[in-house]
């Protein structure tokens, strides 16, 4: 099955500066410049909702696999989930803090909120709190769920990752190999290793079991902003960015999982945003005048 | 401030204004005492700011952070790291990092980053130059992640009154900053010295809260 085979254009009438693909390739989501957020279904691209985020000072985002569910975190504390097709408001809460970090579990039925000290799962059909840890030192700046939903991978700012039970809590394991704050991290495919990068540039792949460090990758061209391993495991594509200096051009990377070859590369330049999708392809969004170009990397 | 100074009367208006007593029938005076002179000593906790990015673990133990011609203001904080109850924490642990003049962060090393530790009285002081700013953040900053055992690890930012962000008014204009949700981070400037030897002074006393 191959999602769109072709390069597919989004246009809105402001130009668009961030773009969410959802892993399954038939949703994209995009902020423009007159404060809205754009839904759009794919391949026809059809224009399925418009959300007002004007006064929003966007502290955190997410969009969840299947493209349903759009959430946003301010830097006023609110936190609003919204139905992405329809645009309509489906959860509201003013929170303690702006979180830090935010994602969906792969089958998307919970929300990752990391927090300055602690991180809460919520259950996204009850919008119940299920489960609220409160021992992070320095912040949860990255959260990853296992693919079978029972790990949760944290990525801490006092340059450690913990590797916890979903359901309990629980840390089962720890690493604090790491000298800078790792701020990208995600789960291998069969979910016995975590991948975490920072701002030295390094990957670190660990022991989700015992939390060792197994391997390191060599120095990346910048420091690891983002990463995510493909749909089969068999590559991680790594956002990189220049620490000082996150607005210029900087390389997107592609690595085969097993050997870390370098298999593709791209640049940031003119890119706004970008996924895996479940047919295997890394499809990125790269800015045509106003608009987008969705292409695929890989 | 003693007892002998304080009537009965006074002392428990004292107490009822600081919210520090809910029944007093049965109170001596020493008890009474006792309870007022806790809550004056009780302090605020420090606000919560977020930690990063770029925190490097194994910064130095060095006070003295600007080199011989690093470009930049020379700026001086000190303070003092207490919990809750107003109990200096000496032995705290309390780490920073900051930008140097021009917005960066030195990555590769640790220019700029140290690991301090509160002397017997809770007392931190370092130097070093003011921040620089940089496009992804507002404000002139300096981070701290400051540790205590029995306490509660604090990541926080100190902000500067004259960051030309604020235009001379920080108390109404701190929200510049979408980062600063408590103006209490944002610390009066002092200059000292020589006029042609300018030094600011920041003082930033740190509130831990207890496990």
């Amino acid at each position: 099955m191959i999602l769109f085979a072709c390069a597919l254009a989004l246009s809105a009438p402001s130009p668009i500066t961030t773009v969410f693909i959802a892993s399954n390739g038939k949703i994209a989501a995009g902020f423009s410049r007159d404060h809205k957020l754009r839904v759009w279904a794919l391949p026809d691209n059809r224009l399925l909702s418009t959300i007002d985020v004007a006064g929003r000072q966007i502290a955190t985002t997410a969009l969840s696999n299947d493209g349903r569910k759009f959430v946003l975190a301010d830097y006023n504390n609110d936190l609003t989930i919204w139905d992405a097709s329809t645009g309509s408001v489906v959860w509201h809460e003013h929170l303690e803090h702006y979180p830090l970090s935010a994602a969906f579990s792969r089958d998307d039925r919970f929300l990752g909120l990391g927090f300055g000290s602690s991180f809460r799962i919520i259950d996204i059909a009850s919008h119940k709190t299920v489960l609220t840890a409160t021992d992070s030192q320095a912040g949860v700046v990255g959260i990853a769920f296992s693919r079978d939903g029972a790990r949760i991978a944290t990525a801490e700012g006092n340059a450690s990752v913990r590797v916890r039970d979903a359901k309990s809590g629980a840390v089962l394991a720890e690493n604090r190999d790491f000298l800078l704050e790792p701020l990208a991290i995600d789960f291998s495919a069969d979910g016995r290793q975590v991948i975490a990068g920072g701002g030295d540039g390094v990957l670190v792949f660990i022991d989700a079991a015992t939390g060792k460090t197994i391997r390191r990758s060599s120095k990346l061209p910048n420091a690891v902003f983002d990463l995510k391993v493909s749909q089969d495991g068999r590559e991680l594509a790594v956002l990189t960015l220049d620490a000082n200096n996150l607005g210029a051009p900087s390389p997107i990377v592609v690595l085969d999982a097993t050997s870390l070859q370098e298999m593709a590369r791209a640049s940031t330049d003119e890119m706004l945003g970008g996924a895996w999708t479940v047919d295997g392809h890394l499809v990125a969004a790269k800015r045509a005048g106003d608009g987008v170009q969705l292409v695929r990397l890989r | 401030m003693t007892i002998e100074g304080f009537d009965r009367r006074e002392l428990l208006a004292k107490c009822a204004a600081l919210g520090s007593l809910t029944m007093v029938a049965s109170l001596t005076m020493p008890d009474v005492f006792a309870a007022w002179e806790e809550q004056a000593k009780s302090r605020r906790p420090t606000p919560w700011n977020e930690v990063g990015p770029f925190y490097k673990r194994g910064a130095p133990n060095n006070a003295h952070l600007r080199a011989d011609g690093d470009p930049g203001l020379p700026v001086i904080v000190s303070g003092r790291v207490f919990d809750t109850r107003g109990d200096a924490l000496p032995g705290a642990t309390i780490e920073i990092w900051h930008a140097d003049h021009h917005g960066r962060y030195d990555i590769d090393g640790y220019h700029y980053r140290s690991s301090l530790v509160a002397a017997d009285s809770g007392k931190y002081q370092f130097d070093s130059v003011m921040p620089g700013h940089y496009p992804s953040r507002v404000c002139q900053h300096i981070h701290y992640l400051v540790s205590a055992p029995g306490h509660k690890s604090l990541t926080t930012q100190l902000y500067f009154a004259t960051d030309p962000v604020f235009d001379g008014d920080p108390a109404h204009n701190y929200a510049r900053d979408p980062l600063i949700q408590n103006p209490d981070l944002i610390r009066p400037v002092m200059l000292q010295g020589d006029p042609k030897a300018i030094v600011a002074a920041v003082s930033f006393e740190i509130v831990l809260e207890r496990l």
